[in-house]
């Protein structure tokens, strides 16, 4: 397996653990204080902009953390630089990753449309998140292994 | 994924070339050794600069390194 393809691997699982983490964290926080709060649009717009600078922190983390592992694991340097190869890759993950965003934001709108509070909006949105995320990852992963 | 139509004899050429690795030949054309081994296999199809430098590295015409085979008719 490549660096790249383990890069990927990595990146699946702690950015979904972390996201999922959060969440669940946001919920029993809110829960033991207020439950009703879980309605209201402003916790929501905090629980987003608290996420947003942790995910970047613990995204460069992981990164530095399995650039040492892997060092020390197989003393092999990780590449250099993206070439041609690496740049399309990531390009079409991300367009894969942002087509389920845009699915996700879309279900979360038919969930307000029939009638769903802010909570089922926001848990629907993430979820999306999420998933955009792990098709992104898989994506990466697909293109590295079976080719583009 | 299927496989590109556009071959190629790159592994021909490298060992011809006295053997060079896979990582050599990037180097010289400025990949990594992975997009080699997915040129090699069919895997990717390279730029028309990637593959005119490649060409290039192994002195031949684009090709000679290169070739097409088009769908075949119904």
């Amino acid at each position: 397996m490549s660096y790249q393809e383990k890069k990927s691997l990595v990146s699946l699982f702690a950015t979904t653990l972390f996201t999922i983490g959060y969440f669940i964290y946001v919920f029993q926080v809110q829960q033991d204080g207020d439950p009703a709060a879980l309605n209201d649009l402003q916790l929501w717009g905090k629980a987003v902009l608290i996420l947003l600078p942790c995910q970047i922190v613990w995204h460069i983390l992981v990164h530095i953390g399995f650039s040492i592992v892997h060092k020390m694991t197989t003393d092999e340097d990780p590449p250099a630089f993206e070439d041609e190869r690496d740049k399309l890759i990531e390009l079409k993950s991300s367009r894969n990753g942002h087509y389920a965003f845009m699915l996700g934001f879309m279900v979360a709108m038919a969930v307000l449309a029939w009638g769903g509070g802010a909570f089922q909006m926001f848990v629907t949105m993430i979820c999306g998140g999420i998933l955009s995320s792990v098709i992104e990852s898989v994506s990466h992963l697909y293109y590295h292994r079976r080719g583009i | 994924m299927a496989k590109t139509r556009i071959s190629n004899n790159i592994r021909k050429l490298r060992f011809l070339q006295d053997e060079m690795t896979q990582k050599e030949l990037g180097d010289k054309v400025g990949v990594t050794r992975q997009t080699i081994v997915a040129i090699e296999k069919a895997k990717y199809s390279p730029s028309l600069e990637l593959a005119f430098k490649i060409a290039h590295v192994f002195g031949l015409p684009l090709e000679e390194v290169f070739s097409y085979s088009p769908e075949p008719e119904t």
